[in-house]
């Protein structure tokens, strides 16, 4: 049985889809990578934005989310985060 | 004085200790460091507790070199021939940093099998916190190690069993370098335990636990690495 993620798992994916996706995702790609409802991806992408680690870009009318400094600040603590759990069993 | 500072160590280990005991309080500090900065980014209390057990551990290094400090002024300034009344002075200081210390190892060492066995009941911890404090008065008050070693060694039992467990849960070499390096943490609270029997094993159990931090420094180089 596969564990339930935590709220800083699911943001760690939503972040990491954007940036295996060269840092900008369509809003239809990230709903599929980060295997969440669409109400429940909207919650997240709004409280991102509000944290300012992603953006809201429109190119030819096509919205667009954009990961930030803060975004890229965030997958890199949450790495160093991820290795401390594992080393020490927390 | 010179029954508390002359019944296990040499005297070429004099000053020696403080080197290693330096060593382990700047890991303990980075290493708590580190799980403060994981408590701010995941807000488990879990986290908080792993930093504040490495923080008191790093305390506990800081009041051992204080008294270690102390303790061996006295033994120099004891072969200038200074008043025996002197050196009597400081045993008090010297008694408290011996009680900081037995605390703060204890509570350290408690809060991490707390940790490691997720447990999370209040009236529980308080019990268990409360036979602690009776335990460490106990280990203070009496004159031999032995019963502080043997507290130490119990605790550090169910700590090591944690991280086997999590080893054979996880086989990384992250979760390999912590389990050796609180076997060799567990190895030097068996040799202060038998210390008392044969003062050689003082240093081993020294040099165990300088292995024990070096392996807890090369697992937090990992992951400020990764």
């Amino acid at each position: 049985m596969t564990e339930r993620r935590t709220q800083i798992q699911i943001i760690y994916d939503i972040l990491k889809a954007v940036h295996d996706k060269g840092g900008t995702i369509k809003p239809t790609h990230l709903l599929y990578k980060s295997n969440l409802s669409h109400k429940r991806m909207k919650e997240y992408v709004d409280q991102l934005s509000e944290k300012n680690m992603i953006t809201t870009t429109t190119v030819k009318k096509k919205n667009f989310y954009q990961l930030t400094d803060e975004g890229r600040k965030f997958l890199a603590d949450y790495r160093q985060f991820a290795q401390f759990t594992e080393a020490f069993g927390l | 004085m010179n029954l508390i500072i002359g019944s296990v160590t040499p005297s070429w280990f004099h000053g020696v200790d403080i080197v290693f005991e330096t060593f382990s309080f700047i890991i303990a500090i980075f290493i708590a460091g580190m799980g403060y900065k994981a408590y701010r980014l995941s807000g488990r209390r879990r986290y908080l507790a792993f930093a504040g057990s490495f923080g008191l551990l790093a305390l506990s290094f800081v009041a051992r070199i204080g008294a270690a400090l102390l303790v061996y002024l006295e033994v120099l300034r004891d072969f200038r021939m200074v008043a025996s009344a002197d050196i009597a002075a400081v045993e008090p200081t010297f008694l408290f940093g011996r009680f900081v210390y037995i605390t703060t190892v204890f509570t350290a060492y408690l809060m991490l099998v707390a940790v490691a066995m997720r447990l999370e009941d209040k009236r529980v911890l308080a019990l268990m916190f409360s036979l602690l404090g009776i335990l460490a008065w106990t280990a203070h008050a009496y004159p031999s190690t032995v019963m502080f070693h043997l507290v130490n060694l119990l605790l550090l039992v169910f700590i090591v069993s944690h991280y086997i467990a999590n080893y054979l849960r996880r086989k990384t070499q992250n979760t390999l370098v912590t389990l050796l390096a609180f076997l060799m943490i567990l190895f030097e609270s068996l040799l202060f335990l038998t210390s008392n029997f044969e003062p050689l094993l003082y240093i081993g159990a020294y040099i165990f636990r300088l292995v024990g931090y070096v392996f807890l420094a090369a697992a937090l180089i990992r992951v400020i690495r990764s």
